[in-house]
């Protein structure tokens, strides 16, 4: 025996037990910055408790989904393109009088959807069916232009942007995309979200409680000017969920002044310059090409009463699939479109769907009660109802996210809890419902998401890569087929 | 008590899931049960040799499960080309016998590592669609055969002479402080040790501590906190990040594959070193060089010399003039950046290595370069340049690495730095902590060694503990929300 050998295993070994006595001594310390876990470390040699089960499933009861009904009816009267085969294999039903000639879904979410993930595989499922040509609303300005692949998206810096997360500014309405943009002299630096405060003020609004105080924000300070005009640039992109070119353009506005107008450039040629028509109206301008274009740049001048909403491409037939991501937003506050808006949007583009697809702003793991929430989502969904009698909605729950307990990753506690929150919004408001989470594959789904190879979700275990999210679409195709084969059996 | 036993002997397994690394749980109680056998057998070359090769093998067991019958081929071949190699008498003989020995070594490699690459490869520029294959990549496979490779080269170099105990030879490559993640040992280094008489003083147990405390944290802390919590978001979608977290995300992964990939290294110099036997250094504070040349002494210096050994001085080297070097030069990086993975990535990255490294040598060749102000400004550079080639080492495909470059070049939006430090303090604490760590003078880790020597040894254990304490803090964190900017 060789004893100078023994040293190495008598320091591990007594290491191995005064990590135990540090495990007992050290407590736990909870902050904000790094708080501090008790180490399991004898204490993992006991038998763990099986984790509880009404914190694993969902006690969701299936839903009749009755206000889906007018839309999956148009879905089944939709002309089918030659050589495809519709998304389910229904009948054509003798009740349905004339096949319409375009369907119109509004997809609302966070930043799950931004780049056009979700949406764009949807879309072009849809298009591929049914026809339809372009990728339907885009905003003026986007935090992920970048990111976006559907469309080519470039814009000048001096734009201010509105949204549901800008604390102040109630009194100016948003537009069907979230987000209000007014050209400006001059761009503001970038500040992070501060979504909790912009939560708590619209959640005191559903709630009739007092509102927290805005702090004014000293904006002057962080103001650059700049010489240049505003402007935003399209260019179209031909790939899955894209377009080839633009056919039918539609300029969104509103607040226009006697003199403010926009100059038009297509396929970069010669600028045209059109006035633009006054009001506090919404209005939309048809500033189509003559020929199907590649390209389009819109310029404006930056002392402006103008407030712009966005550019809608499409055509006369199909289906569109808006991409709407607002970022941060928990959902609970569609007040900010006006009523007078939405229902001007609505003229304008007809929408036969909207998806309201939220949770991922609100959950928080110890969360143990969406009462609150609910309410709130209660509440908006009744503006959105009364501003659009005739539109659907349906509600996505939130997918499944896992946290970290203890090394390990498993399902937030607190999502099925909020995914039954949404299931009963759903129940009294009369919408729709579409469980994501149970979709995905329910508890701990989430880790075969993140482990796939390639991933389907980003090692935050919240958010999808491309590939998840054309699993999502998929799931979501999958759902209506299905609800179009329910309601034929009910129909008999 | 049952319940003990049974977790006990599930854990022994081989779990694809739970690959044996050397900062888990297990990997502590593997090491305290091999060492406090290990006493008993130390001084006995002949046991010692195959109680070693047993641990081995069974760590590479729990590691890749049925694939150390794959080591162990590999071992097999060399060993036999080895002796083959050197019985030959003729020139042509030896030379048979090495492309044998090269077949079978990229073989193996090209088929476990490459065959994707390959067909994706000839999918994309003919346009073809072959179907990919569903291959297991074997643990340390690239370290392994690099280093049962070295032994036959080394032969027919008539360098070494061969060993004529295949145990022995077995014991060499499968040794498992280096086997999946390196230092590459050369059959020269460590042969020579298998039945020397082994010794263990208090500095070799000190510094050796030094190391695995100092990897262990390298490892455990800094590197995987932030490549979960930070880097991973930002080469996955850069579109979603501005110019300036992308920046922040750059400097954070070159922090991270140096801590990640020095880590490893340094516990198992050290932990070898516990069991008595020397590995070489592998990482030599790589981001104090202050020229490209420079750096790869310092950088995973036992593949750079693999490299240079056999692949660069074989070519010629630098003796058949300037245009052949330069060519030598390119041929071994782009082969050196194709080792690191199978995609046209790493070769681009072993070609950007290879022309700085061409023109490191004219500049280093002027009387400027050697001055102490070029010296540090030259730091600065290199530090910048290789970072910048980490760029394409650490993204999916040449898009990403694009974005990330144009992301940085125009839409940096300065301001968001200060957000950025408020709002990712625990990252920002780590890069810094981390970069100043690596900048300490060298002589600090003396000071460190020293400090442990004289420590009575409970206190080595309680410093222990403390490491363990901090690792399970470190991996039990919450993940970092993402901070939302609004730009």
């Amino acid at each position: 025996m060789n004893k100078d050998f023994l040293k190495p295993a008598l320091i591990f070994a007594v290491a191995a037990v005064l990590t135990g006595l540090l495990a007992w001594l050290l407590p736990s310390y909870s902050n904000d910055l790094f708080p501090i876990r008790k180490l399991p470390w004898f204490s993992a040699l006991s038998k763990p408790s099986a984790p509880d089960s009404s914190r694993v499933q969902v006690k969701v009861p299936r839903q009749a989904q009755i206000a889906l009904n007018p839309f999956l009816d148009k879905l089944k009267a939709m002309p089918v393109r030659p050589g495809e085969l519709p998304l389910a294999p229904v009948k054509k039903d003798s009740t349905t009088k004339v096949a319409p000639q375009q369907l119109r879904i509004a997809y609302f979410s966070d930043s799950i959807i931004e780049g056009d993930l979700i949406t764009a595989p949807l879309r072009y499922e849809l298009q591929k069916r049914y026809g339809g040509h372009g990728v339907g609303m885009v905003p003026i300005t986007s935090i992920v232009a970048g990111f976006r692949q559907s469309i080519r998206h470039d814009f000048s810096k001096n734009w201010e942007s509105i949204s549901f997360m800008t604390p102040d500014r109630y009194d100016i309405s948003l537009g069907i995309t979230g987000y209000t943009f007014i050209p400006r002299p001059y761009y503001l630096d970038s500040r992070p979200l501060e979504a909790s405060l912009a939560d708590s003020i619209f959640l005191a609004d559903s709630l009739k409680t007092a509102a927290p105080k805005v702090e004014e924000s000293p904006e002057e300070a962080y103001r650059h000017y700049v010489e240049e005009d505003p402007f935003v640039e399209y260019r179209a992109v031909d790939i899955a969920g894209g377009a080839d070119s633009f056919r039918r353009i539609r300029l969104f506005f509103s607040h226009a002044s006697d003199s403010s107008f926009v100059r038009i450039s297509h396929d970069s040629g010669e600028f045209k310059k059109l006035l633009l028509k006054p009001g506090q109206e919404l209005q939309n301008m048809d500033i189509s090409p003559s020929q199907p274009s590649k390209r389009l740049r819109l310029e404006f001048a930056a002392e402006d009463s103008l407030r712009l909403y966005g550019v809608s491409f499409d055509d006369a037939q199909g289906i569109y699939v808006d991409n709407f991501p607002i970022r941060g937003y928990s959902g609970m506050y569609f007040q900010r479109i006006h009523k007078a808006y939405l229902t001007a949007f609505n003229q304008a583009l007809d929408y036969d769907l909207i998806v309201l697809q939220y949770g991922g702003n609100i959950t928080d793991p110890e969360n143990e009660d969406y009462r609150n929430y609910k309410l709130a989502m209660i509440h908006t969904i009744a503006h959105l109802k009364s501003a659009l009698p005739d539109v659907p909605i349906l509600i996505a729950s939130m997918h499944d996210r896992a946290i970290k307990t203890g090394t390990q990753f498993h399902t937030s506690p607190d999502i099925p809890l909020l995914v039954k929150a949404q299931s009963e919004i759903a129940q009294e408001t009369d919408c729709a419902f579409w469980n994501v989470y149970e979709a995905m594959g329910g508890y701990d789904s989430m880790l075969g998401f993140v482990n796939q190879n390639p991933p389907l979700a980003g090692s935050d275990y919240t958010h999808f890569t491309r590939r998840g999210a054309e699993k999502i679409a998929s799931l979501f195709l999958d759902f209506l087929r299905e609800e179009m084969c329910a309601s034929i059996d009910i129909g008999k | 008590m049952k319940y003990i036993l049974e977790q006990i002997l599930n854990s022994l397994a081989y779990d694809p899931n739970n690959p044996l690394l050397f900062n888990s749980v297990f990997f502590l109680f593997f090491f305290i049960v091999v060492s406090l056998i290990y006493p008993l057998v130390v001084n006995r070359s002949r046991i010692r040799v195959w109680y070693l090769l047993l641990v081995s093998l069974y760590f590479y067991f729990k590691t890749s499960g049925l694939f150390v019958l794959l080591l162990l081929a590999t071992a097999l071949v060399n060993f036999a080309l080895g002796a083959a190699i050197y019985k030959s008498k003729s020139k042509k003989g030896r030379r048979a016998w090495l492309s044998l020995s090269l077949l079978w070594n990229l073989g193996s490699l090209g088929y476990f590592k490459y065959t994707n690459f390959i067909i994706g490869t000839i999918n994309s520029l003919l346009g073809g669609n072959l179907p990919m294959m569903d291959i297991f990549l074997p643990v340390g496979i690239s370290f392994f055969t690099f280093q049962t490779w070295s032994y036959t080269l080394d032969i027919y170099f008539g360098k070494l002479k061969p060993t004529s105990s295949f145990k022995d030879f077995a014991f060499f490559v499968s040794f498992f402080p280096q086997l999946v993640a390196g230092p590459i040992v050369r059959a020269s280094y460590f042969m020579p040790q298998i039945h020397k008489k082994l010794e263990l003083d208090e500095e070799t147990i000190a510094r050796a501590l030094v190391l695995i405390f100092a990897g262990l944290l390298k490892k455990g802390v800094i590197a995987d906190y932030l490549s979960i919590n930070f880097v991973d978001r930002v080469f996955e979608s850069p579109a979603l990040f501005s110019g300036a977290e992308i920046l922040m995300g750059v400097y954070a992964y070159a922090l991270q594959i140096y801590c990640d990939f020095s880590g490893y290294s340094d516990i198992a110099i050290g932990v070898a070193a516990l069991l008595g036997f020397t590995l070489p250094i592998n990482f030599n504070s790589p981001y104090k060089a202050s020229n490209i040349t420079d750096f790869w002494r310092r950088w995973h210096i036992s593949l750079s010399s693999w490299l240079r050994d056999y692949i660069y001085i074989p070519l010629g080297g630098n003796r058949k003039g300037k245009a052949r070097q330069y060519l030598n030069l390119m041929i071994t990086m782009l082969l050196g950046g194709l080792w690191h993975g199978a995609s046209w990535n790493f070769v681009f990255w072993g070609a950007l290595h290879a022309v700085a490294l061409i023109l490191d040598k004219a500049w280093l060749s002027l009387k400027l370069a050697h001055t102490k102000l070029m010296k540090i400004l030259g730091v600065i550079v290199t530090f910048h340049f290789v970072c910048f080639a980490w760029i394409f080492f650490r993204s999916r495909n040449f898009e990403t690495a694009w974005l990330i470059l144009t992301r940085i070049a125009t839409a940096f939006n300065a301001p968001l730095l200060l957000h950025w430090f408020n709002n990712y303090q625990v990252i920002a604490f780590l890069i810094i902590i981390g970069f100043l760590a690596h900048w300490q003078p060298d002589s600090w880790e003396k000071f460190y060694q020293n400090a442990i020597q004289k420590m009575p040894w409970p206190a080595r254990s309680l410093l222990m503990a403390a490491v363990i304490w901090i690792l399970y803090q470190s991996k039990s964190a919450d993940l970092q929300p993402f901070i939302y900017f609004q730009f």
